[in-house]
């Protein structure tokens, strides 16, 4: 099964041009799925131990605003797009090149749903 | 060949793809361009998830690409790809003629002229 | 500020057919909706129509991708920076057949 979420990931991966890693995590960053591009860019820094409680942390923040809860959150940078989903309890990040399709990005959220309730299970099943 | 005796007036090429995106035949303009091939491939491979609420999922049955003076015709059918190029003026007239694309060209204005409009 | 767009989608809406329209901008993401379209649809869009214009890279003029299912089609093109989208849907089912556009 894990291979056919795999193997859904890495298809969606290939479908937005300029995508570079599809990562799933759970709110403290431990990575439960990572498909990447691998002759693309090093994006490691997608791992690192401060990167995913930061978002989540930011998150946490913007759902203060009084305009409900943060659901996603897209960050620009000069080489990069980071775009994170609270799906808790999951995370989901995708790390692509600053003209990457945001838009398609977005639109890919409704789709892994069903993917991402299998994972769910078997995060909070003890 | 039996499949040269079958072409569609005005046809300048085709292609014939298995669903993986092997080439089976190819003539014309497209002979052997595997290039296009792979772009159409991953143009299919968009078009299968587009709004399943007005198209659905995979139920999109024929794809045109419409340029000035050609266009393509993409269909599926018993999982393979068919791919046929057009050229539109008669003998190489440079105007394409306008009854026979009209669809096309109705919305090829509409979204000209509503960037144009955006960008004034 | 966008009421320009506004207008541009609606008259797009009052030609015959249609039943919605959108326009993208370079990054997919919508800059307005009109009639029954779904926002969403501006990222796939868009990169259709990027697909699309690896096809001819040299062509000056933007094609115009046509998507037909049945009696519904979706005419896509891209011009510079903006990708429209438009919806259509004719009343009764002809499959359109490629002598019939010819």
């Amino acid at each position: 099964m894990s291979d056919d979420i795999k193997k859904y990931f890495n298809g969606l991966l290939q479908k937005v041009s300029g995508l570079y890693v599809i990562q799933i995590t759970d709110r403290d960053g431990v990575p439960l799925l990572r498909v990447s591009n691998s002759q693309e860019k090093n994006v490691d820094f997608a791992l690192m131990p401060s990167f995913i409680p930061t978002f989540t942390t930011a998150c946490d923040q913007a759902s203060k605003l009084g305009l409900g809860r943060n659901k996603t959150i897209i960050s620009m940078y000069s080489n990069y797009q980071v775009v994170q989903m609270n799906k808790l309890p999951l995370i989901l990040t995708f790390v692509g090149a600053e003209d990457c399709n945001t838009g398609h990005i977005l639109a890919l959220e409704h789709q892994v749903d069903g993917y991402l309730e299998d994972i769910k299970l078997a995060v909070t099943e003890p | 060949m039996d499949k040269d005796k079958l072409v569609v007036p005005n046809q300048i090429g085709y292609l014939i793809l298995k669903d993986d995106g092997a080439v089976l035949e190819s003539g014309g303009d497209l002979k052997n361009d595997e290039r296009s091939a792979n772009v159409i491939m991953g143009l299919l491979n968009l078009t299968e998830s587009i709004d399943d609420n007005f198209i659905a999922n995979n139920s999109c049955e024929r794809i045109s690409i419409d340029y000035e003076h050609h266009s393509y015709s993409i269909c599926m059918s018993n999982r393979h790809i068919y791919i046929v190029k057009f050229s539109k003026g008669q003998n190489g007239a440079t105007t394409s003629s306008s009854s026979s694309t009209s669809v096309y060209n109705d919305a090829n204005n509409e979204l000209t002229a509503s960037s144009s409009t955006v960008m004034a | 500020m966008e009421q320009q767009l506004e207008k541009v989608l609606s008259e797009i809406l009052t030609t015959p057919e249609t039943v919605g329209a959108l326009l993208a901008n370079r990054q997919g993401l919508c800059l307005g909706a009109k009639g029954n379209i779904n926002p969403n649809v501006s990222g796939i869009g868009m990169a259709i129509s990027e697909q699309v214009a690896k096809l001819e890279p040299n062509s000056t003029l933007p094609a115009t991708v046509c998507l037909y299912s049945g009696n519904k089609r979706c005419v896509i093109q891209k011009d510079g920076e903006i990708t429209g989208i438009i919806y259509k849907q004719t009343a009764t089912a002809t499959t359109a057949s490629t002598s019939a556009s010819n």
